[in-house]
């Protein structure tokens, strides 16, 4: 009796300490992970670093207002071009969809043919609309 | 008791005590070693317990230059931030041929002083420094020349992607990466300021501060297009928000690239603005003007006579755009009447006009983020000649900023708002700005600022829509101790819009020559004043200070549609 659980105790300590060979390998090879993932995300975060400094190198207004110069045919806001949305009313935007509409339409085919003239008179269709009064902001 | 099995009934009771003693000796033994076991297992289980310290994985930070928080614009736009780099650095002790080594690393940085490197590997310390940020292509390189003697260390370094855009305000580092001037510095006195900001996806620490990138940008482009079409030694201009008192952008040029710090020690790139003391000219009749009406000596119904050369022991005082008669205060400060000015000021009295200046700040140094500005040069003792040349900005030196700090009070409504350089929301700043002025003196004051600009000496000001108001300055500087009619010094002190104001221009122009596109003049409202328009046009839009055209407010320009 005494030899058998003698015998079971040998043999739960084996077990146990191939348990806890396990579980040290594990968490020593969890551990590494970590230190590897530890490394990655400081490199990432310098690399991040690095992209941000390169980001707003690219998008300093210097640089963005040369190419803009450069490639687009913008210039400046004129205070003539800025329009809050308070002071268009309805009528504005009818007249602007009916400028913009017969050009959009009349793109695709026989551009030579109507493309120019149509738009022509539909703004001087539009023009003597009367003169349009701006809502209040209540209605 | 039982018999034990070991002992045979054959042994004799001497041999039996024996037996008895040593089993007691083996039980007093299992006992030691049982609780030495337990001792160890013990221990070896509180060990298990403890907190391992993070980061030791075999990580360490072998930086030796400290981490710096990032810069950022008031909208988020990054102005400085750090990067990593590495060091090279050679160990003579592994060094196995000191020639070759030297011939390679510079093979690799041909600018290297070979010679000295000789030497210094030479003297045989363990650690000699060859270059400190390195390019990571250079890194590489140097990496594949294999020679065990050569190590790197990582380090932080300083970067400012904007370049000399900002370098005034935001400063720079030396090469330990410790702050040595503006904001920079500024952080490294006050590191609480390093708010950890959640929006930085690096987790960094940030500093934002009261600078508009866009606003700083157009301020800088104007201001050079300027320097070089007036041909002037130096330019620098202003933008403060005049509520809050936010610095939105201030450039001094010429200027210098952080990145390239010995730049900042040529003494001709300082901060003018700040560093620099001058005799303001014109401008100060804002001042004076403002003293008259708020002390009650004067109204804008007040008139002096400016028809005679005002004569003060040996000097004669007399106006430059000279009308010859009797002039109301509104006509002394649109036509820049000198004569009428100093009346002014010795009628409001030479102790009231000093405590006047006293009160706005202009006799003592200003504080702000950036440092202290250079002390006012006052005069000492102050009598009746000192009044009449302060009252038209001689005689006393001023940092431009301090005057535009001053100024501040004058245009919005009567608040010494102090400037700065974090941001800073317009309620809280009133609500710490003591009262300074009567409001009506700033509505007064006000209103002959847009009178200026659209009857007198600022008509060149006029920006469309933005109902600027101004004042200009141009001022003989002295060379050799004399004043100089030749070498001049404008400026424009303006606000806009008018009739809401929000943010307050100062733009100076240092020795503008006579030029076909300013009609061959060199005064404030030839220079200074249209360069003021060009900036206020391009940055209202940006501050979203909406214009207002005369006639219809109804205009819907087609072209803006055609755009989108």
């Amino acid at each position: 009796m005494l030899r058998f659980v003698n015998i079971c105790f040998a043999l739960a300590l084996v077990a146990l300490a191939y348990v806890i060979y396990q579980v040290k390998y594990e968490s020593r090879a969890l551990d590494e992970d970590i230190a590897g993932l530890r490394k990655n995300i400081e490199a990432e975060r310098d690399a991040v670093s690095v992209l941000r400094a390169e980001w707003s190198l690219l998008n300093r207004p210097e640089r963005i207002e040369r190419l803009a110069k450069k490639h687009l045919k913008l210039g400046p806001a004129r205070p003539g071009q800025l329009v809050t949305l308070d002071t268009v009313s309805e009528s504005d935007f009818e007249r602007a969809r009916m400028e913009t509409a017969p050009q959009m339409l009349a793109a695709p085919d026989a551009a030579a043919a109507v493309a120019g003239p149509p738009a022509a008179v539909a703004a001087a269709e539009v023009e003597p609309l009367p003169p349009v009064t701006v809502s209040p902001p209540g209605e | 008791m039982t018999r034990d099995p070991h002992i045979s009934v054959t042994a004799s009771p001497a041999e039996r005590a024996n037996w008895a003693k040593s089993r007691r000796r083996y039980r007093l033994a299992c006992l030691g070693l049982a609780l030495g076991f337990l001792l160890i297992g013990g221990r070896l289980v509180s060990l298990g317990f403890d907190d391992v310290a993070p980061g030791a994985g075999g990580l360490h930070d072998i930086s030796t230059t400290v981490h710096r928080p990032d810069i950022l614009d008031r909208n988020g736009r990054l102005l400085a931030t750090d990067i990593k780099g590495a060091t090279l650095y050679a160990d003579p002790a592994r060094v196995i041929d000191r020639d070759e080594l030297v011939e390679q690393v510079a093979s690799v940085l041909p600018d290297i002083n070979t010679a000295e490197l000789r030497q210094r590997l030479k003297q045989g310390r363990r650690f000699v420094s060859i270059r400190r940020e390195l390019t990571p292509k250079q890194q590489g390189e140097i990496y594949e020349l294999g020679q065990p003697g050569l190590g790197f260390i990582e380090e932080y370094r300083r970067v400012y992607p904007v370049g000399a855009t900002a370098c005034h305000v935001v400063g720079h580092v030396n090469v330990d990466n410790k702050g040595l001037a503006g904001i920079e510095k500024f952080v490294d006195d006050n590191p609480q300021l390093a708010m950890s900001n959640p929006e930085n996806a690096v987790g960094g620490e940030t500093v934002t501060i009261s600078l508009d990138l866009g606003v700083q940008h157009v301020v800088r482009e104007e201001l050079a297009s300027a320097m070089a079409t007036y041909r002037a030694k130096a330019a620098a201009g202003v933008v403060i928000d005049v509520h809050s008192g936010e610095v939105m952008a201030m450039v001094s040029l010429p200027d210098y690239d952080p990145n390239h710090r010995e730049q900042a020690l040529d003494k001709d790139r300082l901060n003018r603005l700040n560093s620099g003391v001058y005799e303001m000219g014109s401008v100060f009749k804002v001042f004076t003007t403002a003293g008259a009406l708020d002390e009650g000596s004067a109204s804008l119904r007040s008139s002096y006579d400016a028809s005679q050369p005002l004569r003060v022991a040996s000097f004669i005082i007399d106006d430059f755009h000279g009308k010859k008669r009797r002039l109301t205060v509104p006509e002394i400060f649109i036509y820049s009447s000198n004569i009428g000015s100093a009346k002014e000021a010795l009628d409001l009295g030479i102790e009231r006009h000093r405590g006047f200046l006293r009160k706005l700040g202009l006799l003592s140094r200003l504080n702000t983020e950036i440092g202290e500005s250079a002390s006012p040069i006052v005069p000492d003792p102050w009598g009746r000649l000192n009044t009449i040349t302060i009252a038209y900005g001689h005689g006393l030196s001023v940092t431009p900023l301090q005057l535009a700090a001053s100024a501040l009070p004058l245009v919005n409504g009567g608040f010494g708002v102090t400037p700065t350089f974090l941001p800073r929301s317009r309620v809280g700043a009133l609500r710490q700005s003591p009262s300074v002025l009567k409001p009506a003196t700033s509505q007064a004051m006000l209103a002959l600022m847009r009178l200026n600009v659209l009857k007198g000496t600022g008509k060149n000001a006029d920006a469309e829509g933005y109902r600027v108001g101004g004042k200009t300055g141009t001022a003989e500087k002295v060379v050799k101790r004399h004043y100089e009619g030749s070498s001049l010094l404008t400026s424009f002190l303006s606000v806009f819009p008018t009739d809401a104001p929000e943010y307050l221009v100062l733009v100076m122009i240092d020795e503008p020559k006579r030029v076909p596109e300013s009609n061959n003049g060199a005064t404030a409202g030839l220079n200074a004043a249209p360069t003021t328009r060009k900036i206020v046009e391009r940055i209202a839009p940006i501050l979203g200070v909406a214009p207002k055209l005369p006639g219809d407010d109804h205009k819907f320009d087609e072209k803006v549609l055609a755009s989108y």
